[in-house]
């Protein structure tokens, strides 16, 4: 690497600043700025990109120079705990730079799209702060070279991610998604936190290289908690997984993402389609050496299950869905299942090669949707139809992601999605027959989708559908024309991918004729069984709906996930806080009752006993009397001695405790 | 001479006695008398101690002092904040005294 | 030299300021010119910190030693200690000066008031003797007696000032009784000869058990440690808003000082198994005051429980402190970053209050509109609060769970997972503060003024809260520094 290249990877840690620069910046001038901010925020990813595109070139070229290739590292030392260092800085290797592509491409476009969704909204200088602040938190997570900055970055992306989705709080819709995403994937945040201490704690480091270099040394190793030993490997993973479970939204804490579509139709393209949810595949293929400790490891078969039952699972619920970024949400979620299982059965690059695939068309379905909500003022599929001539660049870039959604031959997502039903097929046949199952569904949804939205006729008068202007269409077409090639770098003969990001020296799996025909056929399947229903109806798409109510029922419902946490989780927790709020009024009040009729007793045979106790019972079996009244009429409390009675019990009870125990 | 036992019982006893002051009356005055006799309480526990266990040392007995000073200091400060509570609300019972709760 | 005077300037410059600070008050009456009992405060204040500081550096000092014949320990954490109890004491002053611009009230009292309660936390976290260490808590109770009631035609403040006289000096007499059983046990008021006597002659283990829960009573209550916190969410509630910052920070950090020198000087773990002890009562802590917190309505008051949560983790630490050396630099730091973290808090919570007349979280609504600057400050105030980075609160959790694991007691890991959980549910009412800032309408918009020297205190918490994770080298080894202890000559 020559001096000129080495002085550009020292500035890789500019990447996140200057979009933090933009927020700041943005804060400050407001509505006064260039563009009311639109221009800030812009500027500041944009120099990203070109900083983040020069960090590529030379990474690819250095890595594909034939030396042997050491991942770029900078570091300082940030604290001491005990007598361990503490490091924080950058690293960048070839996983690195993909997701460094994929989160700048993705970011600018949005950003400059959303120049025309989000005109005219009341907060606009703040969305373009706060998609700021979401880049610069998830360009530090991707740079990050430890554990540490990595859980911070993943926390502050969350905290973007909660202010986007209730953007429009005037509806309390917005609100309650905001909060439930934010409290569901805090939920795996914890379990990553717990993995990151488990981690830290047995390496004696946060940096990401040297946990796995002290990966082998901890093979065998258990942790003992009471008597059960638990083996540290697998836990770690488990746990770090866990992260990902919530951010990734897989089974079983999936629930919060179709909410969070809630927020602006953009937001939904970078956060909760390309770049935020694919942080958790991310997280698994950046630690995947303490996940693939050895072939088939616990952690792994935990991974493929989560990520194969994921993807069905969501595959079928977005079948029946009527708002269009619902169907999207889900068929996010069912995508993420399939990189998860893909990594799950060993397939190392077809999981983050799909990851950037899906980024792609993702996004620009997500757009797209956008587009046609701008152009018709509504999300409910069944009020649309007919718009592929009103909204012709919409409606063709549209096809085009679809196309690759569905995996069909020659665009990005069969190359990616072929190769992970590869992995699969080598590896365990059920969960290859599971992902073509997933692969049919979703080309049948997305039939669905297109036909109900842009084919036959206009099915609400009243909706007068407009073309988008430029500046939304534009992004648009490059991200059709990327969702188209990119898949294109892992060609089976010639796999550039693969020889860029690989774990181990593993070999890619050798390409199966087989495996291919099943995909495709798989797709074509669903297309064509969409077509039967939607197209020329053939047969009448509620024949599902009537020959099986329950089950319609079931996928409309969302197979009862919200109700179930609902009546499990957050009903006895709020029970249990008003019981404690009101523990003064009703356990302490009966506490004082009783000590008064026990006193009571007491004073009889001490009747001689001086006037401030016998004033005292009379008093208190008057007080007790009222204050039970007053409970059955207020519930009323506030009483200091009922404070003083608590302490003396607690008092008692705590020598008790141990006197007796 | 009467046995230590005896005097730790009768802080015992004493100290018991102001809790249950403390506990029942509701005159807020009341409840600071309640408090002078757990102290006091204390005070013959750390007299008899130092007396029984440790004649030569005055540890004990300056301890006891100290406390019968403080104990005049809360008085002062506890009485001047019952009385501004009664130039506003006119009312010192502490079951009334309930304005902030849950 | 004569070190024993240099030792003791710190409590010296403090007694002298704070009886100068009366005569200050009573030269300035009006309430127009310039602020001199304010200016003077922060000077005292200032002047204790440069000695303490200094003395913090000094390596004979942080090792630990001891005048007035081992009753007055100078040492790591006594400075850490008086270094916390200064500068909150100054975030107090100027949070008052802004609270107290439109209400008639003695300044002068007022500030010497708070210079006497400064100083109390000072000599408390230096006393090693049972004597001292209650006349320390005496004086610090009663000074603050008088600061949460100091509003005199409000009634909540009355009130306040009732029920925290009343509970304290219930708790202190329970304290008392404990510190005459020790006493008899061991015919010493010194905690390190205390240690001694126990070492040589172990003492009957029930009677020593009680004494210990007894002596909980008067520490826990100044800590708002379940189960004697129930006074603070209804003295928090009245009190004004910069005594409760005060109680929530100076007062609380002072219970945690006196706690830590007791348990880890006077009673060692191989007398009295205490860690299981403070680990249950951290548990109870941190699930009570969390739980609580979710269904308040009034902001100061939910402050209250949350701050008994807070209890509750830096609880956790302190348990480790009987099985890993990090334990105590842990619960120092986290000290640290709690206290600019709640001291912003409460400084937003002063200025916006003061201003809207309402201490209620729904009149909270649209505060990003109203006054933005405080409001994404109290975001990253209830983010540290809550423990996520990137915030000093998270540092702190971080290093506080990472001594507790060190430790490899499987009842400490338990422990742990209970904290996190408990991390998960303060989430909840933290958020609420931000969605109520953020995504709630207001009713009104007009801007709320924000006057400079709110703008410095709330910036200066704010940038403290960022600045400790992000450079966070120097504070851990002061917190290292500062777990220097005297123990015996």
């Amino acid at each position: 690497m020559c001096d000129f290249s080495k002085n550009i990877m020292e500035l890789t840690w500019l990447i996140p600043v200057l979009p933090i620069l933009a927020f700041g910046l943005i804060l400050l001038t407001g509505r006064r700025g260039p563009g009311e901010g639109a221009y800030i925020g812009i500027a500041g990813i944009a120099a990203s990109f070109l900083l983040s595109l020069a960090v590529t070139v030379i990474t690819v070229a250095s890595a594909l120079g034939g030396h042997e290739f050491h991942p770029f590292t900078h570091s300082v030392v940030w604290a001491t705990l005990g007598n361990i260092d503490v490091r924080m800085g950058f690293a960048v290797d070839q996983l690195t730079v993909m997701m460094l592509m994929v989160v700048t491409t993705v970011t600018l476009l949005v950003q400059v799209y959303s120049i025309g969704y989000m005109h005219g909204d009341p907060r606009y200088p703040r969305y373009y702060a706060y998609l700021s602040l979401f880049s610069a938190a998830m360009l530090s997570l991707v740079i990050s070279d430890n554990l540490l900055l990595f859980y911070m970055s993943w926390e502050l992306v969350g905290l973007a991610s909660y202010l986007l989705i209730g953007f429009w709080f005037e509806k309390p819709s917005a609100m309650r998604a905001a909060k439930k995403a934010f409290i569901v994937t805090r939920l795996g945040d914890v379990g990553l936190f717990l993995g990151l201490i488990v981690l830290f704690w047995y390496t004696g480091t946060v940096n990401m290289q040297e946990m796995f270099a002290a990966v082998p040394s901890l093979m065998g190793t258990t942790l003992k908690i009471a008597s059960v030993a638990l083996p540290v490997l697998p836990l770690a993973g488990i746990l770090l997984f866990a992260g990902a479970v919530g951010k990734s939204a897989q089974f079983p804490l999936h629930v919060w993402l179709p909410d969070a579509m809630e927020g602006p139709t953009p937001v939904s393209a970078l956060i909760h389609a390309a770049t935020m949810v694919a942080a958790g595949v991310y997280l698994v293929g950046r630690m995947y050496p303490v996940f693939a400790y050895e072939p088939h490891s616990i952690t792994l078969t935990v991974v493929t299950v989560i990520g194969v039952t994921t993807a069905i699972m969501a595959a079928t619920i977005a079948t029946v869905q009527h708002d269009i970024k619902r169907v999207l949400a889900y068929s996010t979620i069912s995508q993420l299942g399939y990189m998860m299982f893909g990594l799950g059965v060993g397939g190392y690059t077809a999981g983050l090669l799909h990851l950037m695939t899906h980024a792609f068309f993702k996004a620009n379905l997500f757009l797209g949707s956008g587009s046609v909500i701008h152009g018709t003022g509504t999300q409910d599929m069944r009020q649309m139809g007919g718009l592929s001539k009103k909204m012709p660049t919409t409606y063709w870039t549209f096809l085009i992601a679809t196309a690759a959604l569905m995996g069909l031959p020659f665009t990005s997502g069969f190359f990616s999605k072929d190769e992970i039903l590869l992995e699969a097929f080598h590896t365990s046949l059920p969960i290859f027959w599971l992902g073509l199952g997933a692969a049919f569904l979703t080309a049948f949804y997305m039939t669905r989708l297109v036909a109900l939205t842009f084919w036959g006729e206009a099915r609400d008068p009243s909706i007068h559908a407009h073309e988008s202007p430029r500046v939304m269409t534009i992004p648009l077409i490059v991200l059709a024309v990327l969702s188209l090639v990119s898949g294109y770098i892992a060609w089976p003969s010639n796999n550039i991918f693969h020889h860029l990001v690989h774990f181990g020296d593993g070999a890619a799996v050798p390409f199966s004729w087989t495996v291919m025909l099943l995909a495709t056929s798989a797709a074509f399947l669903g297309l064509g069984l969409g077509l039967a229903l939607y197209l020329r109806p053939v047969i009448s798409p509620s024949i599902f709906r009537e020959k099986l109510p329950w089950a319609y029922n079931l996928l409309q419902n969302k197979f009862y996930f919200d109700e179930f946490y609902w009546a499990v989780l957050v009903v006895p927790l709020f029970w249990i806080t008003k019981v404690l709020a009101r523990f003064d009024a009703r356990i302490v009040d009966g506490l004082v009752n009783g000590v008064g009729y026990a006193t009571l007793g007491l004073s009889i045979a001490y009747s001689w006993f001086d006037r401030v106790v016998v004033d005292g019972i009379v008093n208190l079996v008057g007080g007790a009397t009222r204050i039970s009244g007053r409970v059955l009429r207020y519930g009323q409390t506030g009483v200091l001695q009922n404070y003083a009675l608590v302490a003396f019990t607690g008092v008692l009870v705590l020598a008790w405790f141990y006197l007796f125990r | 001479m009467i046995p230590l036992e005896w005097y730790l019982a009768l802080a015992a006893v004493l100290f018991c006695t102001g809790i249950f002051g403390v506990l029942t009356r509701r005159n807020a005055i009341g409840i600071l008398m309640g408090i002078e006799l757990m102290l006091n309480a204390a005070n013959i526990n750390l007299v008899a101690f130092a007396r029984y266990m440790h004649p030569t040392i005055l540890t004990g007995h300056i301890f006891a002092i100290f406390v019968i000073t403080i104990a005049a200091a809360e008085a002062a400060v506890g009485l001047a904040i019952i009385i501004s509570i009664y130039r506003n609300i006119e009312l010192i019972n502490v079951d009334k005294i309930n304005v902030m709760k849950w | 030299m004569n070190f024993s005077l240099f030792y003791l300037s710190p409590e010296l410059i403090l007694a002298l300021g704070g009886i100068a600070a009366l005569f200050v008050g009573l030269a300035s009456k009006s309430r127009k010119g310039f602020p001199w009992p304010e200016v003077f405060c922060l000077l005292v204040l200032a002047a204790a910190l440069v000695p303490t500081i200094a003395m913090l550096t000094m390596g004979r000092v942080t090792s630990g030693t001891s005048i007035f014949g081992g009753i007055f320990a100078v040492d790591g954490l006594a400075m850490f200690f008086k270094i916390v109890a200064l500068i909150s004491t100054g975030i107090v002053t100027l949070i008052s000066t802004d609270f107290f611009r439109r209400i008639r009230f003695h300044r002068g009292e007022y500030y010497a008031l708070l210079i006497f309660a400064t100083l109390a936390i000072t000599t408390l976290a230096a006393s090693a003797d049972l004597i001292m260490i209650y006349l320390t808590l005496e004086f610090l109770s009663l000074t603050s007696y008088i600061l949460a009631g100091y509003l005199k035609q409000d009634t909540k403040s009355n009130e306040a000032a009732v029920k925290y006289f009343l509970y304290g000096s219930i708790a202190s007499a329970v304290m008392i009784y404990g510190m005459s059983l020790i006493y008899g046990l061991t015919g010493t008021t010194n905690i390190v000869e205390i240690a001694s006597t126990f070492k040589v002659n172990p003492a009957s283990y029930s009677l020593l058990y009680l004494a210990v829960v007894m002596l909980l009573a008067g520490f826990g209550y100044k800590i708002a440690m379940v189960p004697f916190h129930q006074w603070s969410p209804d003295v928090y509630e009245g009190a004004p808003t910069p005594v409760t910052a005060f109680l929530s920070v100076g007062s609380k950090a002072a219970g945690f000082a006196v706690l830590i020198r007791v348990f880890a000087t006077g009673i060692s773990t191989a007398i009295l198994d205490w860690a299981g002890l403070i680990m249950v009562l951290s548990a109870v802590t941190m699930t009570v005051g969390n739980l609580v917190a979710i269904p308040q309505t009034n902001i100061k008051r939910m402050l209250a429980y949350s701050s008994i949560g807070q209890a509750g983790y830096l609880l956790l630490g302190v348990a480790a402190m009987a099985y890993s050396s990090i334990a105590l630099p842990s619960v120092l730091l986290y000290i640290f970053a709690y206290t600019f973290t709640n001291l912003g808090a409460f400084a937003v919570v002063s200025m916006i209050s003061t201003r809207i007349k309402s201490d209620y979280i729904r009149d909270y609504a649209g505060l990003i509109r109203r006054a933005p600057a405080a409001a994404v400050a109290m975001v990253f105030f209830m983010l540290s609060l809550a423990g996520i980075p990137p915030t000093a609160g998270f540092l702190g959790k971080f290093y506080i769970f990472a001594a507790a694991i060190q430790s490899g007691n499987s009842w400490l890991l338990a422990l742990t997972i209970v904290a996190i959980i408990n991390t998960i549910i303060s989430v909840y009412y933290y958020m609420n503060v931000v969605r109520y800032m953020f995504f709630v309408k207001a009713k009104r918009i007009e801007p709320i003024e924000q006057p400079g020297i709110m703008n410095f205190v709330i910036g200066m918490t704010f940038a403290m809260t960022i600045i400790i994770l992000v450079y966070a080298g120097p504070f851990i080894s002061m917190a290292h520094i500062s777990s220097g202890m005297f123990k015996g000559i």
